[in-house]
């Protein structure tokens, strides 16, 4: 009988500790434990041994850190590859020394090191690290791969991809949460669960951390989010200090009863981790072997998820924010060719704080290298938000790239019922673990009935299957035509989701292309919106800024019950009377929220740091048919010159400073787009900043940032953990003739130094000015900067007097 | 380990921003920072007892703390200011990735939320640490001395050397926190430090001075130049 089988079949149990018993056995504080694989096998041997006498069926190999950024010849360590074999074969000699059969779990632990966005481990090198492992415990004859203690749900992600890749092994995933349920990134256990297992895990569950006591609490949970067998593995109870060693406090005597609710509630596996001995494992057999093995269950719903609160669509429609979409967006088409992702965050924030709950994700502008692009804006957008992205995309390398980097498990949009098509992204879609938007066309186009639109979800539905997509994790767009062009489309729309949600099958709509080529289209939007909600809707592809969507959304709540008390409505509404107030007020030009505020000219306001003011103040001046280089010009500047000015005699501080900046910056919003629809947009001069490599603070970069583009600049804001090489080629492409780079700490300086010097070999009229919090003038020299900006306006200064700009 | 609820300590908060006293603008931006963070902390902290050896200085030699299980700390400052003691607390604390996203989320919106809420963080992880030595110190005897805590990166304890805290302490793996190639935490806002416990219960004058309270914690670094120094409480 394989794992897989013995999985389904019988109550299977893990070991305990590995760490707890080497250290017992003369482990030093601070000594690798893997190297003992090579060095005293017998002493491993002999722990596993003494756990296989204990009666358990898988024992885990001691290879928990086995990864290259430890070991290899480039750390003076043994290869990956020879601990790895070895870790197997002691495991597997344990089982034959005691004369018994069981599995041999090829053990990984965390990397050690934050996957990029959060920390500078790449995606890519964590799966190749994983993959090394992977390869030499396959060869070695593991039988399966425990990925344990993962407390970040995107390294899960690395390890599981590079256990797909590299072998055929059934994969287990542990992950351990704290007392909240959550990991260390912040997702919860629905959310990793429903990860792990959409990747294909064979089982998921729960490691280290806490004790069986409150572990347990969590178990709930992880019965309603997967399908799955279910492992706990938990600790002796939390780790205490004394005497500067760590010890557990929960007995070999009193953890098997602790761990019997587990059994009794449905976990499937059970075993222990740090503080388990093989007493406790022999305690806590004999305690669980007889209560039965849980039902198979098949009751847990479709969710998609970012890193944070996983999303599903049981109960209110769920809101994808329409709005990072370059179609018809000018503005955002710049942004995507300019690689802006400000812009992009500015647009994802803005509708989450709308309403959103997922956000769509398409990059598709003629001319930019959209599988670069669109996993650049993936992984910034993950960079600040946790909630579940849609990938939106027909280019399938983009798709690959996308669903590759992705943070949790996403919603892919989409496949369509052409034979090729479906040839194409179906694979991608289940190796990645994506739900997956099906959309109604096929290569007969788009039916003009229900009926055949069904047909082609059908026929999308049955394809999936045979790749293993089961229908509940489909969401079936109907695709909303205008009905300008067709009296019919919107009820042949209602009447798919209608029939679709009878067979419980999910339905997601880009809702506005109903009203394509009407006037007034939010009246129609929200009307259909409202109708097709009814109709039974699962997801609404809208534009959360809409009012008007948002109420009709808001209402449909109310009126079907499913708010209820009506308490998110009147949560929602509770601020309208001064919202209607805002925007007469705005008409009139006098902000309501100030107003007893005396108004100041737009200059002073810029100086006082008034945003409202400063908003209404351009949109007066543009109103008067000021052209906007001359309110720049005439007020803008002379603001932010004297807020510099006043910085630099102490006169004003930091807080203020950028008050002032947020001031100028939402006003400069104004006149930008009015730019953008009127006048040519003359670019000013290009200046690439960044955060160099090895570092990962941004704000002092950021602040400066924020002051060169007020000032006009166009700042290639290239990011954090930035190597050299790269700020040598962005300086080329953008022809920048000024670099700002900035380093917090003094491990970092030399990164820096190393960057000024490619930069001067490649580059050598381009000018280097520094900055951060270690920098000092004298520093500054000794690397071979051109100017060491003490604060970010001195940075400003530097760069207008370089420019020969008016200050 | 658990989510405590952390104090905000907003004074302290305005004076990482770099407020000046009575700027009411610079208060209502830290406060907003602060309601945007505080949902967001996740903290989390590992420590280890030791026994150990402090070997002061000379104008040859660094100073060096010497564990018992021979891992040194080299430092003249961090000798000094373990001067007397024979044994410390060594430990390592975050305030999670979650707090960095958010702060990634805060300074698009706004640079001024941006930087204040860099502050509260940094208020935060430091009334963290403040609660949390209270509780550590409740389980140890009453008559030991305590020192301030003292980092990497203070005075002339090499920032290198937080390499030696990480490998015993494991913070990857105890509390998430890890080191970026380049020598850096991530998550940002964490800390590791050493206290030094006196167990004989005499106190050298410098150190009882910071104690009873006549001078900041800020009186053991050696970065005179820093900008948030604070001299006296």
């Amino acid at each position: 009988m394989n794992f897989t089988e013995a999985l389904h079949t019988k109550r299977l149990f893990f070991d305990g500790a590995m760490g707890t018993m080497l250290q017992e056995a003369g482990l030093k504080p601070g000594e690798l434990p893997e190297t003992w694989n090579l060095l005293h096998p017998e002493k491993v041997r002999a722990i596993h041994q003494a756990y296989v006498r204990a009666g358990v069926d898988i024992l885990k190999t001691n290879t928990f850190g086995a990864n290259g950024l430890k070991f290899g010849a480039a750390h003076g360590q043994p290869e990956v590859e020879d601990l790895v074999r070895t870790g197997v074969e002691n495991a597997r000699a344990a089982f034959g020394a005691e004369g018994r059969e069981g599995f041999v779990a090829l053990d990984l632990g965390p990397t050690g090191k934050l996957l990029q966005p959060f920390g500078d481990l790449p995606f890519a090198e964590a799966v190749s690290l994983y993959a090394a492992q992977v390869k030499a415990g396959a060869a070695a004859g593991a039988d399966l791969i425990l990925i344990e203690t993962m407390s970040d749900s995107y390294e899960a992600k690395a390890a599981i991809l590079a256990a797909k890749e590299n072998s055929d092994l059934p994969i287990v995933c542990t992950f351990t949460f704290d007392e909240d349920g959550k990991l260390l990134n912040g997702a919860d256990v629905t959310t990793a669960l429903v990860m792990a297992e959409a990747l294909g895990a064979a089982a998921v569950g729960f490691n280290c951390g806490q004790g069986p006591d409150t572990l347990v609490k969590l178990v709930p949970r992880a019965l309603k989010a997967v399908d799955i067998p279910l492992v706990a593995n938990p600790n002796a109870g939390l780790p205490v200090q004394k005497d500067g060693k760590t010890v557990f406090h929960i007995d070999a005597a009193g953890y098997a009863p602790l761990m019997v609710p587990f059994a009794e509630a449905g976990v499937s596996v059970l075993g222990g981790c740090c503080g388990t001995t093989p007493d406790h494992i022999a305690r806590l057999i004999t305690a669980c072997r007889d209560i039965p093995l849980p039902a198979p269950r098949s009751g847990a719903p479709c969710a998609i998820a970012g890193y944070g609160t996983a999303v599903d669509f049981e109960g209110m429609p769920v809101i994808i924010g329409e709005r990072i979409n370059p179609t018809g967006k000018p503005r955002l088409k710049e942004a995507l060719k300019a690689q802006n992702m400000d812009y992009v965050c500015q647009l994802a924030l803005e509708q989450l704080d709308k309403g959103a709950q997922v956000l769509d994700v398409n990059v598709g502008v003629p001319g930019v290298d959209e599988p670069a692009l669109i996993e650049k804006v993936i992984l910034t957008l993950q960079s600040i938000t946790s909630v579940p992205l849609q990938i939106d995309t027909s280019n399938i390398e983009a798709m690959e790239r996308g669903l590759r980097i992705y943070n949790g498990r996403p919603l892919l949009n989409s496949v369509n019922g052409k034979a090729e098509n479906m040839k194409e992204v179906l694979p991608l879609a289940k190796k990645y673990g994506a739900a997956l938007v099906g959309l109604c066309l096929d290569e007969g186009g788009i039916a003009e009935n229900p009926e055949g639109r069904l047909e082609v979800a059908d026929k999308i539905i049955a394809e999936a299957g045979k790749y293993g997509i089961p229908a509940k994790d489909m969401v079936m767009d109907p695709l909303a035509m205008t009905i300008s062009t067709g009296g019919q489309n919107a009820q042949i729309d209602l009447e798919v989701i209608w029939q679709l949600k009878a067979r419980h099958i999910k339905t997601v709509m880009g809702v506005s292309n109903i009203s394509f080529g009407l006037p007034s289209r939010d009246a129609v939007n929200s009307a259909f919106f409202a109708l097709a909600m009814e109709a039974g809707l699962s997801a609404g592809i809208i534009n959360p800024n809409s009012g008007a969507m948002m109420g009709a959304y808001i209402a449909y709540g109310a009126l079907s019950g499913k708010d209820e008390g009506c308490k998110k409505y009147v949560e929602y509404f509770a601020d309208a009377p001064q919202m209607v107030a805002v925007a007469k007020s705005q008409g009139s030009g006098k902000p309501a929220a100030q107003g007893a505020q005396k108004e100041y000219p737009l200059e002073e306001a810029i100086v006082k740091g008034l945003t409202s003011q400063v908003e209404n103040g351009v949109r007066k001046q543009l109103a008067e048919g000021k052209p906007a280089l001359d309110i720049i010009n005439e007020s803008m500047i002379p603001g932010l010159n004297i807020v510099g000015d006043l910085f630099e005699k102490k006169k004003l501080f930091l807080p203020q400073l950028l008050v002032s900046a947020d001031a100028a910056k939402a006003g400069f919003e104004i006149l930008k787009q009015s730019i953008a629809t009127g006048a040519s947009t003359e670019k000013g001069e290009p200046i690439v900043v960044c955060t160099v490599k090895g570092d990962i603070h941004d704000i002092g970069k950021n602040i400066v940032k924020v002051l060169l583009e007020n000032y006009g600049y166009q700042v290639i804001d290239l990011g954090k953990d930035v190597p050299p090489e790269e700020v040598v080629k962005a300086a080329q492409d953008h022809n920048a003739k000024l670099v700002g780079l900035s380093a917090l700490m003094t491990t970092t300086v030399g990164a820096m130094e190393e960057t000024i010097r490619q930069i001067r070999r490649t580059l050598p009229e381009c000018r280097v000015m520094v900055g951060g919090a270690v920098m000092t003038e004298e520093y500054a020299r000794t690397i071979g900067a051109d100017f060491y900006g003490a604060n970010a306006v001195a940075s400003v200064s530097y760069a207008n007097q370089l420019f020969h700009k008016q200050q | 380990m658990g989510n405590l609820r952390i104090q905000f300590d907003e004074k302290e908060a305005l004076r990482y921003f770099g407020a000046r006293p009575g700027d009411e603008q610079a208060k209502v931006t830290v406060d907003r920072a602060f309601l945007q963070l505080r949902n967001e902390v996740q903290p989390r902290n590992v420590i280890q007892q030791w026994s150990c050896r402090v070997v002061q200085g000379s104008e040859r030699e660094k100073g060096r703390v010497i564990l018992e299980e021979g891992t040194e700390f080299v430092s003249s400052g961090l000798a000094r200011h373990l001067e007397g003691c024979d044994t410390l607390l060594l430990f390592g604390a975050t305030l999670g990735a979650r707090v960095d996203t958010a702060l990634r989320r805060i300074s698009i919106r706004s640079i001024a939320e941006g930087a204040a809420a860099q502050a509260v963080a940094a208020s935060l992880i430091e009334s963290y640490l403040d609660q949390q030595e209270v509780l550590w110190k409740q389980d140890l005897p009453d008559t030991w001395q305590y020192r301030s805590r003292f980092s990497p990166g203070y005075g002339d304890w090499d920032l290198t050397e937080q390499q030696k805290i990480f490998r015993l302490l494991n913070c990857p793996k105890t509390i998430g926190l890890t080191l970026t190639a380049g020598g850096i935490m991530a998550p940002t806002k964490s800390v590791t430090a050493v206290i030094g416990i006196d167990r004989s219960g005499k106190m050298p004058a410098a150190a009882a001075e910071s104690r009873c309270g006549k001078k900041s914690k800020c009186a053991a670094c050696g970065n005179v130049d820093c900008p948030f120094r604070q001299e006296e409480l």
